[in-house]
């Protein structure tokens, strides 16, 4: 293999690991614009989702058991909310982060109980795990395409949908002035758990796509949420879209410190841009200062 | 057809509104006068229910509706206009009137929203010019043109207008009580709680005057308008001298 096709190989995995945090941090930012709270379970989505896609496809074909893992997920998001998040009183942020932080646990050890140890995946979408496409002289599995696509077909069906039905702009309106929007008649807590159910849904859909080739086990959400919440900052939170191109130059940069270091340092990458970020540009990398400003009002 | 009776409300320990009752009839524009922290904008918050009161009654039509949330007051025919415009400031123009639709948003309905959308920019042709823009880049005054347009497309019964000159540029403060008084002749019934008392008295029928969360003057907008006490407190007339 060349220099030039192997750069190709490196770029191609990093944007399909990178689409993945892409979609666990769109998943943080629709919940933190309904919210302002950062929902620390929205790795054990993905997890769930996946399993539970493992666990149906015995029994129907793939693509009804992953339709059917993100309907059963998206409805899991909202009635965590419902349960947990709507009864709380006086609820500051910070309160409902460790809440989230507090599902998080319950939900990974539901997981063990249910689907105990045993690492899991789903089958490949199409081919098998040694079919391979070669792309300008690189190799990469078919299902990583698959990864790619789903997670563009999720931002431009999500971009649709907040801009142009009257429920996304009702919940962009809900997270710009909720008070506003409660005078239009706009129901802001249903929103709120729409936002879990929409959020989940996504995560869980996530988790089927990575699964084949990542594999799943009920404790791997905590390490994906890492990398989802990493995104989400370096796009500057709330920003859905920031967080999609934070997570693919999230990818990148782990692809790149794979081919020059050790692959053991792939983990760190997002630690030490977290840090960084949090130290010199906390408002994220993709902020606009003018629509920073008009949120501030 | 808005009729508050005993009403009592506050925040926490804070009582702001202590037992006060008034009521706007049908096609009528009232003006509620007095001073800050009189309590005009928690009485507001509370008939457009975001606040709970503590005791009282609010009829809506015979209704009460002391005990519903915001978004179902709406749906009954009232529409507040909230202090400090309250725009959704990161959605265009356009988007901002659409979500005032709402509450009876529906396919049958989807004409007759289209028409009060055109009502609406007829109303303030600026509106119909910056419609994609986001409206939080717009002047306070267009913001205020733009809450108020955001309230007509719930095709509201009762329009209540909180503050509606605070923080607009004088000129512009006249566009919109001439705005206020073409929906009043519209018949649209209307309570507006405005600093500015002069111009709220000119507009409106009949005026209430509240100090420390009671109302304690009530008339016609000629008697409020006329009454010393009013001049001195809120039209800031000058005392007559005594010793003359």
């Amino acid at each position: 293999m060349d220099q030039s096709s192997q750069i190709v190989q490196y770029i191609l995995s990093g944007l399909s690991n990178g689409a993945i945090y892409a979609l666990i941090g769109f998943g943080f930012a629709i919940i933190y614009n309904a919210t302002g709270i950062i929902n620390f379970a929205q790795g054990e989505f993905l997890i769930v989702g996946a399993m539970t896609a493992v666990s149906l496809a015995r029994v129907v074909p793939l693509p009804v058991a992953i339709a059917l893992a993100v309907l059963i997920t998206a409805l899991l998001g909202g009635l965590v909310e419902l349960i947990f998040i709507r009864r709380v009183r006086e609820a500051s942020v910070l309160r409902l982060i460790v809440i989230t932080i507090g599902i998080s646990i319950v939900m990974r050890e539901a997981m063990l109980h249910i689907w105990d140890e045993k690492v899991r995946a789903l089958p490949f979408f199409t081919g098998t795990d040694v079919s391979t496409i070669s792309i300008l002289g690189a190799h990469i599995s078919p299902q990583a395409l698959w990864v790619l696509g789903v997670c563009a077909v999720i931002v431009t069906g999500l971009t649709l949908f907040y801009r142009y039905t009257l429920m996304g702009r009702a919940m962009r309106a809900c997270a710009d002035d909720r008070m506003a929007a409660r005078l239009c008649g706009i129901n802001a807590r249903w929103m709120v758990t729409l936002s879990f159910m929409l959020s989940a849904g996504i995560g869980a859909m996530a988790g089927c796509v990575i699964s084949p080739l990542t594999q799943t086990q009920y404790d791997m959400g905590a390490p994906l949420a890492i990398k989802g919440f990493t995104v989400a900052i370096l796009g500057g939170l709330g920003n859905s879209f920031a967080a999609v191109a934070a997570g693919l130059l999230l990818g990148l940069l782990e692809a790149f410190t794979v081919s020059q270091f050790a692959s053991a340092y792939k983990e760190a990458v997002s630690i030490v841009v977290l840090l960084l970020i949090l130290v010199f540009r906390p408002s994220g990398l993709f902020t606009r200062s003018d629509i920073g400003n008009l949120r501030a009002h | 057809m808005l009729r508050i009776l005993n009403l009592e409300a506050g925040y926490g320990a804070l009582r702001v509104l202590k037992g006060l009752s008034l009521h706007v009839s049908e096609g009528e524009a009232v003006a509620l006068i007095g001073a800050n922290g009189a309590g005009k904008t928690t009485l507001l918050k509370t008939v457009a229910g975001i606040l709970r009161p503590r005791c009282g009654t609010i009829l809506l039509d015979k209704q009460p509706i002391q005990i519903k949330p915001a978004e179902r007051i709406v749906r009954m025919g009232c529409a507040l206009v909230p202090e400090g415009r309250h725009v959704f400031s990161t959605l265009t123009v356009r988007e901002n009137l659409i979500l005032g639709a709402y509450s009876r948003w529906s396919r049958k309905n989807r004409k007759d929203i289209d028409e009060v959308l055109e009502e609406v920019y007829s109303l303030f042709g600026i509106l119909r010019e910056r419609h994609a823009q986001l409206a939080g880049t717009l002047s306070g005054g267009q913001q205020q043109m733009l809450a108020i347009g955001r309230a007509l497309m719930s095709r509201p019964r009762l329009l209540i207008m909180d503050e509606p000159s605070l923080g607009v540029a004088p000129l512009v403060v006249k566009d919109i009580f001439n705005t206020i008084s073409i929906l009043k002749n519209k018949g649209l019934t209307i309570l507006l709680v405005e600093q500015n008392a002069r111009a709220a008295l000119a507009v409106a029928d009949r005026g209430y005057v509240i100090e420390t969360g009671q109302i304690v003057l009530e008339g016609t907008s000629r008697e409020l308008a006329d009454n010393p006490e009013v001049q001195r407190a809120y039209l800031g007339k000058e005392y007559q001298r005594i010793d003359e």
